[in-house]
């Protein structure tokens, strides 16, 4: 067995900016070939198309947390487990990868609106537990970096179904579970690259090319192209 | 606020007008001979249903090739264009299903537009009485990362044109993103079949006299209506825009719906055509709820299958047909009403966008405004990619809901100042 997560550290000047390159690599478990998939594509669907630019708070360094990456399996039956992510990063330190998860029990007895913080999060500023700002300050369940062999068996049909339960302040028949990816920057601002969601579907190595684009806005002239 | 249902610009429909009764008019490019029937393992290019049929037989399903969009622009009113048939060994069926097996170099390359659409036609009659039905859809070929041809989704992300990977007769293809796999036949279902005269085989009667003018299907007047591609609903004094633009030969890709009157004289949706490219645009941003439109350009096309033009007896069916973007934007917000999504995510202050083309595609029922025509709308359908984005300006934090999946994934996406119950 390998660590999922090796990071590395590069720097490079882009455009007259110090841009620090940090990378968590996944060499996977030796042999083999890994089958990459556009999100969409293969056995397990996480993470969306397009992308989100973060407008600063104010201050810095400052934090912030993308979701938009429930998982579900679109191969009922198969037996899917997460390995690793891993990424590059533009101008951002701090980084990690949650799963994001709740127990049904937790859910039981408690007000609608006390159930509906439990969902999934789009983006925040802050990360969790405590994020800034309105609701999303207050939602609620469990966050671990440990990703290493969590299994994803909820169908999309049934993670849609969950993820509108919950938000509705219905308990769902099954949780939904959701990667959070945390980052903090500077004034520059920063983004993720290059992101992968290395897993197994019974047995064989895949990973999920991500395609939503992370951005924390800021004054690099590169990334506030992005923000307006 | 100006009303743009069913708007037309078209300049020229007025004078193209449908000469299917003067004999003479115009020659038939000649039917070209059927190739040999593909071997059982050919792809499946297309499968579907029929409607109230369980026990289908392929002599039952004729499938035909019809010309490319860019060849029914240049044809002139009252010409009868020849389209190809799908060898009748190709087609297999089970039940109520059809399937259309077919070799990719099979199709004549004329009937391959340059980004790889192939415009499927599937007659469907009844085994056990007088009716008939049509569907139409298009299929994309595509080549894989082995350069091998393949048949997949007309809205399938596609990348640039890549060589002629030794097929040397045949135009170049747009190839799969390397992350794709396993492109889909194309479903195409014939959702019903109406009483009435059945035609035998489109092209069963290779002329008609005087004047040699082919039976088959004559082409006729052209207009130009608008589509929806797609609508956004910011809140809060938030902005939102699209941004339409044109990069690679097949980055904008929509499916318009194809209406044809069949059986009791009405206009039914019988299928869709896909179109590519078309002019680029940018919608301003702006604080409140539109839609997005293009105007598309239709064609009308007689089918006359073993009938001649001018016999007296008319057409089978009658059918209009998208055939370009004719690069027309505009936007429209009247009739529009906040929609009360559930798949909401909570963000942060900033730009939400959605493009790419691994969620689902912009789906409109009645997206395309044609009913001052023909007394129905159609379905416009297109794809999120990076030359077709749907952006939000979020002032402050907000949820982001989607209409058929979580908003990073849906065909449609509001903005909401809470998350709906």
């Amino acid at each position: 067995m390998r660590r999922s997560h090796i990071p590395k550290t590069s720097a490079s000047l882009c455009l007259g900016l110090a841009l620090i390159l940090s990378m968590t690599a996944c060499l996977g478990r030796g042999g083999g070939s890994v089958t990459t998939y556009a999100d969409g594509r293969g056995a397990l669907i996480a993470g969306g198309s397009g992308g989100f630019a973060m407008a600063a708070p104010g201050g810095v360094p400052w934090t912030g947390s993308f979701g938009e990456f429930a998982l579900c399996s679109q191969k009922p039956g198969a037996k899917i487990t997460l390995d690793s992510v891993s990424y590059e990063t533009e101008n951002l330190t701090h980084v990690k990868v949650l799963l994001h998860t709740y127990a049904l029990s937790d859910l039981k007895g408690l007000s609608p609106s006390k159930i509906s913080r439990y969902t999934s999060l789009g983006s925040s500023v802050g990360q969790p537990p405590d994020f800034v700002g309105g609701e999303a300050d207050h939602q609620l369940g469990s966050y671990t970096s440990n990703l290493k062999g969590v299994a994803v068996s909820q169908t999309c049909d049934d993670e849609r179904k969950s993820d509108e339960d919950v938000s509705g302040g219905a308990v769902p028949d099954q949780p939904v579970q959701d990667l959070i990816f945390v980052a903090q920057t500077n004034a520059l601002g920063g983004q993720f690259k290059n992101v992968y969601i290395n897993y197994t579907v019974d047995g064989q190595r895949a990973r999920i090319k991500n395609q939503w684009q992370m951005t924390m806005c800021g004054s690099a002239p590169a990334i506030r192209r992005q923000c307006s | 606020m100006r009303n743009n249902c069913a708007f037309t610009v078209s300049t020229i429909a007025a004078a193209l007008a449908l000469t299917v009764a003067a004999p003479g008019v115009a020659t038939t490019p000649s039917q070209r001979p059927a190739r040999p029937a593909p071997t059982g393992a050919a792809p499946v290019a297309l499968t579907g249903r029929v409607a109230g049929v369980s026990d289908l037989r392929p002599s039952d399903i004729e499938v035909h090739v019809n010309p490319t969009s860019a060849t029914a622009a240049r044809v002139q009113p009252g010409v009868a264009l020849a389209s190809w048939r799908v060898p009748a060994g190709s087609i297999v069926t089970r039940q109520g299903s059809y399937e259309v097996h077919l070799a990719a170099t099979s199709v004549p390359r004329a009937n391959i537009s340059p980004e790889g659409l192939v415009n499927f036609e599937v007659i469907a009659r009844d085994p056990h009485g007088s009716r008939y039905g049509v569907t139409m859809s298009s299929a994309r070929l595509v080549r894989d990362a082995a350069g091998a041809p393949r048949w997949t989704q007309p809205l399938a992300a596609t990348s640039t044109t890549a060589g002629r990977a030794g097929l040397s007769t045949w135009p170049t293809l747009p190839t799969l993103p390397r992350a794709a796999v396993a492109p889909r036949p194309v479903v195409a279902d014939v959702s019903a079949l109406h009483s009435g005269a059945v035609p035998s085989s489109k092209f069963a009667r290779r002329s008609c006299s005087p004047g040699d003018v082919g039976a088959g299907d004559v082409y006729g007047t052209t207009k130009t209506v608008w589509a929806t591609i797609g609508t956004s609903y910011p809140i809060n004094g938030d902005q939102s825009w699209m941004t339409h633009q044109i990069g690679s030969r097949t980055d904008f890709s929509s499916s318009f719906g194809i209406g044809t009157q069949i059986g009791d004289g009405r206009f039914y949706e019988t299928g869709s055509r896909s179109v590519d490219k078309g002019a680029g645009f940018v919608w301003a941003k702006r604080p409140y709820m539109r839609s997005y439109r293009v105007s598309v350009t239709y064609r009308k096309v007689a089918q006359y299958f073993d009938r001649c033009p001018g016999n007296g007896l008319g057409p089978y069916d009658v059918y209009w047909t998208p055939i370009t973007l004719s690069g027309g934007h505009i936007q429209h917000r009247q009739g529009l009403s906040r929609p009360h999504w559930k798949n909401c995510r909570r963000e942060s202050a900033g730009i939400f966008s959605r493009y790419l083309s691994n969620g689902k595609s912009y789906e409109q029922g009645e997206g395309v405004k044609i009913f001052g025509l023909i007394s129905v709308n159609l379905s416009s359908t297109r794809a999120y990619n990076a030359e077709a984005k749907l952006n939000y300006v979020l002032s402050r934090a907000a949820y982001m809901c989607g209409n058929n999946a979580d908003p990073a994934h849906a065909g449609k996406v509001m903005e909401s100042r809470t998350r709906l119950r």
